[in-house]
């Protein structure tokens, strides 16, 4: 048998990111419908009560009107001994009755269910006479109906007084419960305001904690990692630079060189061919420490045979060391800063001198150079990720210090992994970056 | 620890969210019963008999209190007691009114009206109907009626007598008794009889010039007017019997108006704020009353007794007291209590 929680984690790895935020935002929305839903509900019941709260009055309206109706009918066949006349009056007398039943019901007990209590009984009376009246007619007992006649219209007021009165009675506590419904509606409105704030937090909240449990550390570091390394892909694209293009043209060139001897130009062209095509091999962010190294001495060859030889380039590298996996690109941009800003141009020879120890649980590889330096200020600035100037050299490849930082921190999941230190103007500036050994990495 | 942290967090919200609309769906159900309870029918209780009370007069604070002492001993036994007429659009006479009640097979009728034929023919209808009737203040001897509750007005007009003599000095005293034209008769007449023959047997006879003078209270308005004017004579008499609340209530509200308040001793008859503030300041001199809260009380257990026995106690009376400058704190202070001025004091 699956447990919760293991039905949950199956769940989850069959469950993409997309599938469960829709999941996510398929529950909210179901419950805000749900309670939408149900205020709809209630609205509508209340309109129908609504309708039906002058129920009774309309009834009370009918059965006087009726009453009209069945005392005209009995006026007219005492005046014309019509059949017609016979026939309505019987007709109307039981949709007389018929409504003061349903009159009586809706009256209840209590004083309208009394009133409605004197109404029967007066109306009893009244239709005693009026077919007393009627039958007198018939047997042309003239003194007898028109007695007759004169009782029912007695009581016909009597009726039609109290009908009037259980009418106003059932308006006005119809009129309480109309005020009632409207006190109900303003209570709703309120409510309505209310739940929908609530739940609208209520499913933030919500949505905050699933999407929160959904986009874990981890898998954040991995897209930030893979973001940054887009990054570092669009400066190069940002160069205008078709890598495989540019390689195959430049291998073409060194096998050209070599085929007419020009050995130098040769060498130079492979040298800018290897630089080049280590970004297109290298496509994930893992490389090792080694290739790094050997990407920047194909740099500094490039940059000695651009610029005359004026880069004294010295390596103090401990072979054994460099089998580490690194992230790609970390050592490349910050030589070509230390030559870009330490020693281009200095009017004297310029020094680079690379060097890879180990330190306890860390390797340290430190770039140095004996070129301009730099002030303290500067320093801070660029470790603590504002170096505005610092990457964007006019033929630079683009990648700056910021970018190789942050890679660092992403890659290793800690900070302080890089460090510079100048001992001033013109003292030169040396570079470290502490690579944790793999024993050490926490990924 | 982080993770499981997070997931409870989502599972109490799942909860909050399932509550809420639980309270939701509660919310609804309340305000749903809530605007359901509005009986139309006010009160919802079943009676077991219908009682008509019919009164010549509505205003009347006397029969009004006859009345709430009536529907709430009814009330209690299980009778709904209607005041005939009061909340009908028309104005209804007492005796259209009676045969209203007679056509509508009233369980029971209280009728306070003065005597006439037609009154008689209807009350004696309805008892062939088998609906019983009490008479209320005015005893219509010549009907059927069931039973009366009221004052023995001679012993009222005794009342009278036992003030007027009080006030016997040298001088001969004129007093005018104020009796209402439609009253001719009947209750008046006696309350007069009781008066002279009161007067008389004190020996008192030659002290006294008794009169009667008769307002009009046919009109509306009519006893203040005729009130206004007896006042506004230049020589008003030296002591004023009123027969009536309203009529003593005008008298005094006219002695004070004409500025002629000590040049008159006025007595009158039952009891409203009006006429207690007059006592207390001096303007009326007292005031005969009736013990409404009895009234009421005998009206609706002599209709139970017949409806149950068939057989009633035919005369009822109740006890008249006197409200003069004495006692009349006592009556104020539950006037003031009781917001009614009609509680007894049984003497």
């Amino acid at each position: 048998m699956m447990g919760p929680r293991a039905l949950t984690n199956k769940i989850k790895e069959h469950m993409g990111v997309q599938s469960r935020l829709t999941l996510v935002f398929v529950v909210t929305m179901l419950f805000v419908l749900a309670v939408n839903f149900n205020i709809y509900f209630f609205m509508n019941s209340e309109f129908e009560r609504g309708n039906s709260v002058y129920m009774s009055n309309v009834t009370a309206d009918a059965l006087s009107e009726d009453l009209k109706l069945m005392h005209g009918s009995l006026e007219e066949y005492l005046n014309t001994k019509s059949s017609d006349a016979m026939g309505d009056y019987y007709k109307y007398q039981q949709e007389y009755l018929s409504k003061l039943d349903e009159t009586v019901k809706l009256s209840g007990a209590g004083e309208t269910g009394v009133l409605a209590e004197n109404i029967e009984e007066l109306s009893k009376s009244y239709i005693r006479y009026a077919d007393e009246a009627v039958a007198a007619k018939r047997g042309r007992i003239v003194e007898r109906y028109r007695e007759m006649y004169v009782d029912a219209e007695r009581v016909l007021g009597y009726i039609n007084s109290y009908i009037y009165l259980l009418n106003s009675r059932f308006f006005s506590a119809n009129s309480e419960t109309h005020e009632g419904i409207r006190g109900s509606f303003n209570d709703l409105e309120i409510l309505s305001i209310t739940m929908l704030v609530m739940v609208s937090v209520l499913n933030i909240v919500f949505i905050v904690l699933i999407t929160g449990n959904i986009m874990s550390p981890v898998k954040e570091r991995e897209m930030m990692m893979a973001s940054h390394l887009k990054e570092t892909e669009l400066k190069y694209l940002q160069a205008q630079i078709n890598p495989h293009f540019l390689f195959n043209t430049l291998n073409a060139g060194a096998q050209l060189s070599m085929m007419e001897g020009a050995d130098r130009t040769g060498e130079y062209l492979q040298n800018v061919a290897a630089f080049y095509r280590y970004r297109i091999r290298k496509g994930n962010e893992d490389t090792l420490l080694s290739d790094e190294i050997q990407l920047v001495d194909n740099y500094v060859y490039i940059l000695n045979v651009r610029f005359s030889g004026e880069i004294s380039y010295e390596k103090d590298v401990d072979d054994s060391l460099t089998a580490t996996p690194v992230p790609v690109m970390i050592l490349q941009p910050i030589v070509e800063n230390a030559f870009n800003h330490g020693i281009r141009d200095i009017g004297r020879q310029g020094e680079i001198r690379l060097s890879v120890s180990g330190e306890g649980n860390e390797l340290v590889v430190s770039i140095k150079d004996n070129g301009r330096g730099m002030d303290p200020e500067v320093i801070e600035k660029m470790l603590s990720g504002n170096p505005e100037e610092v990457s964007e050299s006019s033929d630079g490849n683009g990648v700056g210090l910021k970018n190789v930082i942050s890679r660092l921190e992403l890659y290793y999941g800690k900070s302080g992994l890089l460090n510079i230190r100048s001992d001033g103007k013109d003292k030169g500036t040396e570079v470290f970056i502490y690579i944790p050994r793999p024993e050490e990495k926490d990924v | 620890m982080k993770k499981d942290t997070k997931r409870y967090g989502t599972y109490i919200t799942l909860i909050v969210l399932i509550s809420a609309n639980i309270l939701l769906g509660f919310f609804l159900i309340r305000m749903r019963t809530v605007t359901n309870s509005g009986d139309p029918a006010g009160g919802g209780r079943t009676y077991d008999a219908r009682y008509a009370f019919i009164c010549e007069d509505s205003e009347d604070d006397l029969y009004a209190a006859v009345y709430d002492s009536a529907k709430l001993v009814g009330e209690e036994n299980g009778d709904y007691v209607e005041f005939m007429g009061r909340d009908l659009s028309v104005i209804y006479s007492p005796e259209d009114l009676m045969d209203a009640s007679v056509e509508a097979g009233m369980d029971g009728i209280i009728v306070e009206s003065a005597v006439s034929d037609r009154m008689n023919e209807l009350i004696d209808r309805a008892v062939d109907k088998g609906i019983p009737v009490v008479a209320l203040g005015t005893d219509q001897t010549a009907s059927k009626r069931n039973a009366y509750v009221g004052c023995a007005y001679y012993s009222v007009g005794q009342t009278f007598g036992s003030r007027i003599v009080s006030l016997s000095g040298d001088e001969v005293k004129n007093v005018t008794v104020l009796m209402t034209k439609e009253k001719e008769n009947s209750n008046h007449d006696i309350i007069f009889s009781g008066i002279k023959n009161y007067i008389e047997s004190a020996g008192l006879s030659q002290n006294f010039s008794l009169t009667a003078e008769f307002i009009d209270d046919s009109q509306p308005y009519g006893a203040e007017e005729s009130i206004s004017a007896l006042m506004g004579r230049d020589e008003i008499p030296d002591v004023i019997i009123c027969l009536q609340e309203t009529a003593t209530t005008c008298a005094c509200q006219s002695l004070v108006d004409m500025n002629r308040v000590g040049e008159t001793d006025i007595i009158g008859f039952y009891v409203n704020d009006t006429i207690l503030s007059a006592i207390k300041d001096g303007v009326l001199l007292g005031t005969v009353v009736m013990d409404a809260e009895t009234m009421g009380k005998y009206c609706i257990e002599t209709l139970d007794n017949f409806r149950e026995n068939g057989v009633v106690n035919e005369y009822m009376p109740v006890n008249t007291y006197v409200i003069d400058g004495n006692n009349v704190d006592d009556f104020i202070e539950e006037a003031v209590g009781d917001n009614d001025g009609t509680k007894s004091a049984d003497q």
